[in-house]
């Protein structure tokens, strides 16, 4: 799990005072408390986070349930903008990206997050209803960790999401 | 601008230079063929006048001949005996004047015709005994230069002397055969006839140069030529003096102009004619413009002929030369006209052929996206039931994953359908059962099944129908299908606080139902592609709506089964109306 600024200004605050309340904490950053406790929540959560993004609910939900059996924390996103949104607000561990999304489509999520210092060492497993070989190589081609076809096998899903994790691991 | 000019002069020198050539080529050919022409006339006018001269010559001579033998025959005979025959010979041998017997003492004593012989006249008692004295001293025949006859004209007098031969004794005189043979006989028969219906005239003289024969000038006759011809037609003179000495040939000479004064140039031709010691001349005289006029004749002709000619070659040419460039012209605008057909048909078929590869590429998103569409809710179905799968979950997500089992049961079953619908349609398989529908029935239906999410969205639903509006003919369940199906999209693209409203109206004999949305528009240039499959797939993956991207496909094929019209109107950003018509029930 990777922390910015915030976080590790929190995580040394608590360090030095374990008493200090919420309120405080939000006063000396500058942000608010519902923030704080977010924040806290977060760093508390020692699971291994995904975000997967996918416009159609029926394949988001089902899916989340799954990883949420695994024991993964699990976050979703509906469309490309906020993947993109999430993506740098939680900093996931790793990205289950579907291609067809509104607004931003998942070739130029990727893209742009691999772009991104910030976000690029972020494994991305894309996946998608349409099975054309010319879309799997051009999303290895722009960063995409690997590529999988719906409808998929969820044993076979966790599999690759556990080995993508385990080859990214620092 | 100098060259072009230098040309000119040039080409006109040339031309110059080949006038003068071809009219002086023309010139010495014109004299040439004038000399030969009036050589080669002036032989045929000499042979005329030798003929003309044998003729006389024959003619005259048989006469001769032909008293001689009777006087020789005869000449034991009685007087009357010899005279008895004058009659036959006058009769039996046409051209003799007169035959007379004039006795031993120069007495006329016996003629005929009776009526012109002067019997009892006496030639030493006239002293005309002459050639009496003549013929009788030389015991031959004697021939006197024509001379004028009582009756008038020239006669040629032919004394025949008549001798008995008495053995021994000698010979006994008996006197002499007058013969005279009128000059007209033989002019009339011989001379007269070869310048009938011809320019020119004939004429004969002695060779004294008295005038026997003047075909043009009948007055002269009898007088002498020579004397006649003044100083200045010395020219003439020669040649009556070579016709004088009995030679032939032909000659020009000038003559003075009768009347004008002009001169103008005669061709001579003579030949000779010799009858025993007499010598006489023939002479045929045309003007030399008869020559010209040969010339001209023949030139006439020839221009006319080369004239025609030419005439046939230029029209011809002319002829073939329209021909040729009218087809030319033809030719020209039929390739102009066929070129035109191809450039056409060439950009017919580049367009045929950029919108087959649109077709190939809807047809290959077509089936990428049939792919996702079928995809999709597989992975729903899967995903869901392999979470079913585990033992311990509890009941909430059970029931969770049972209902996303179903909707996508559902939602596939309605992808089949549309691809079914639309696979009629395109085959021409769809059925339709046509029936008098009322549209406020079909409208007011097919709005509830869109009510629900309009009101959720924040979306009014309006209808403006009029009251009497004319029932239509067509199949109630696809109608119901094609307005559901743009009402949905109507919902899909606008949002909330929108405004849809569904109009419908009578025109030209039809019904025209229109759908209208506040929602995003349709850009003009798409206006007509949004019938296609699955346009709303476009080049992006973007899809900012959902959807199988079929519904108006099916609603265009609908309503073209029904014999209708359906398009789209739209302003970006305002709003979009799709309208279609249908028609009246009849009963």
């Amino acid at each position: 799990m990777k922390l910015d600024d915030t976080d590790r200004r929190i995580v040394e605050m608590l360090q030095k005072d374990d008493t200090l309340s919420y309120g405080v904490i939000a006063e000396r950053l500058g942000i608010t408390e519902r923030e704080v406790v977010e924040r806290i929540r977060r760093l508390s959560d020692t699971r291994t986070k995904i975000l997967i993004v996918d416009d159609e609910l029926d394949t988001l939900l089902p899916l989340k349930r799954a990883l949420e059996m695994e024991d993964f924390n699990v976050i979703e996103a509906q469309d490309g903008v906020e993947a993109l949104e999430k993506v740098r607000a939680e900093i996931p561990d790793l990205v289950l990206l579907d291609l067809m999304l509104p607004k931003i489509n998942g070739f130029e999520v990727c893209q742009q997050l691999k772009q991104d210092e910030a976000t690029s060492a972020i494994p991305i497993i894309m996946l998608t209803a349409k099975g054309e070989t010319s879309d799997k190589v051009e999303g290895i081609e722009i960063g995409a960790d690997d590529y999988v076809t719906k409808p998929f096998d969820l044993a076979e899903l966790k599999a690759r999401i556990k080995a993508v994790l385990r080859r990214t691991a620092p | 601008m100098k060259d072009k000019s230098n040309n000119k002069v040039i080409i006109l020198v040339v031309c110059l230079i080949l006038i003068c050539i071809v009219a002086f080529l023309g010139f010495k050919t014109h004299r040439e063929v004038e000399e030969i022409v009036q050589e080669q006339y002036s032989k045929q006018q000499l042979l005329l006048a030798r003929q003309a001269a044998l003729g006389i010559e024959a003619f005259a001579d048989e006469r001769v001949t032909i008293i001689e033998i009777l006087a020789r025959d005869r000449s034991a005979d009685s007087i009357t005996n010899i005279t008895r025959c004058f009659k036959t010979i006058y009769e039996e041998t046409s051209g003799f004047y007169s035959i007379e017997f004039i006795n031993a003492s120069g007495v006329v004593v016996y003629g005929y015709p009776e009526h012109r012989a002067p019997i009892g006249y006496d030639l030493y008692a006239a002293n005309r005994s002459d050639a009496f004295d003549s013929a009788r001293d030389s015991r031959k025949t004697e021939i006197s230069s024509p001379t004028p006859l009582f009756e008038g004209g020239l006669g040629s007098f032919i004394w025949v002397p008549v001798y008995e031969d008495e053995g021994d004794e000698g010979e006994n005189f008996r006197g002499v055969i007058l013969a005279i043979i009128q000059m007209s006989t033989i002019t009339d028969r011989f001379l007269e006839p070869i310048m009938q219906d011809k320019t020119g005239y004939v004429y004969m003289i002695d060779h004294k140069g008295k005038s026997l024969y003047d075909g043009a000038r009948s007055e002269v006759i009898g007088k002498n030529y020579i004397k006649m011809l003044g100083e200045n037609q010395s020219e003439w003179r020669d040649i009556i003096e070579k016709q004088m000495n009995g030679s032939e040939g032909t000659a020009v000479y000038h003559k003075e102009g009768d009347e004008s004064g002009s001169e103008s140039e005669q061709i001579v031709a003579y030949a000779p004619v010799r009858w025993r010691d007499q010598l006489w001349s023939v002479a045929i005289s045309v003007p030399a413009s008869e020559v010209d006029q040969l010339i001209q004749s023949v030139y006439t002709k020839q221009m006319a002929f080369s004239g025609i000619v030419i005439a046939l070659i230029l029209g011809g040419s002319l002829g073939l030369i329209v021909m040729f460039s009218r087809w030319n012209k033809t030719l020209e605008a039929e390739v102009a006209s066929k070129t035109g057909e191809l450039i056409q048909s060439n950009k017919e078929l580049a367009l045929a052929n950029e919108r087959l590869k649109e077709l190939d590429k809807l047809k290959s998103d077509f089936v990428s996206m049939v792919s996702h569409e079928l995809r999709t809710p597989l992975a729903a179905m899967r995903t869901s039931a392999q979470v079913l799968e585990v033992a311990d979950i509890d009941t909430e997500t059970k029931k969770e994953m049972l209902d996303i089992i179903l909707r996508n049961i559902d939602r596939l079953t309605n992808l089949v359908n549309d691809l079914l619908d639309l696979s009629r349609i395109e085959s021409g398989r769809m059925e339709l059962k046509f029936e008098r529908v009322s549209l406020d029935s079909v409208i007011a239906d097919s709005i509830e099944s869109v009510r629900q999410t309009a009101i959720e969205k924040g979306i009014a639903l309006n209808i403006e129908l009029p009251k009497d509006l004319a029932p239509v003919k067509a199949d109630r369940e696809k109608l119901t299908q094609v307005i559901i199906n743009l009402l949905n999209n109507a919902v899909k693209f606008t949002p909330g606080g929108g405004e849809i409203s569904i109009k419908a109206s009578e025109l030209n004999g039809q019904v025209e139902v229109r759908v209208s949305d506040t929602g995003i528009g349709i850009p003009p240039e798409d206006l007509n592609r949004v019938f296609d499959r699955f346009y709303q797939v476009d080049s992006t993956l973007t899809r900012e709506a959902g959807g199988t991207g079929l519904g108006l496909a099916i609603c265009k094929g609908i309503i073209e089964a029904h014999n209708g019209e359906i398009w789209a109107e739209s302003e970006p950003g305002k709003g979009s109306t799709f309208i279609f018509t249908l028609e009246k029930w009849s009963d």
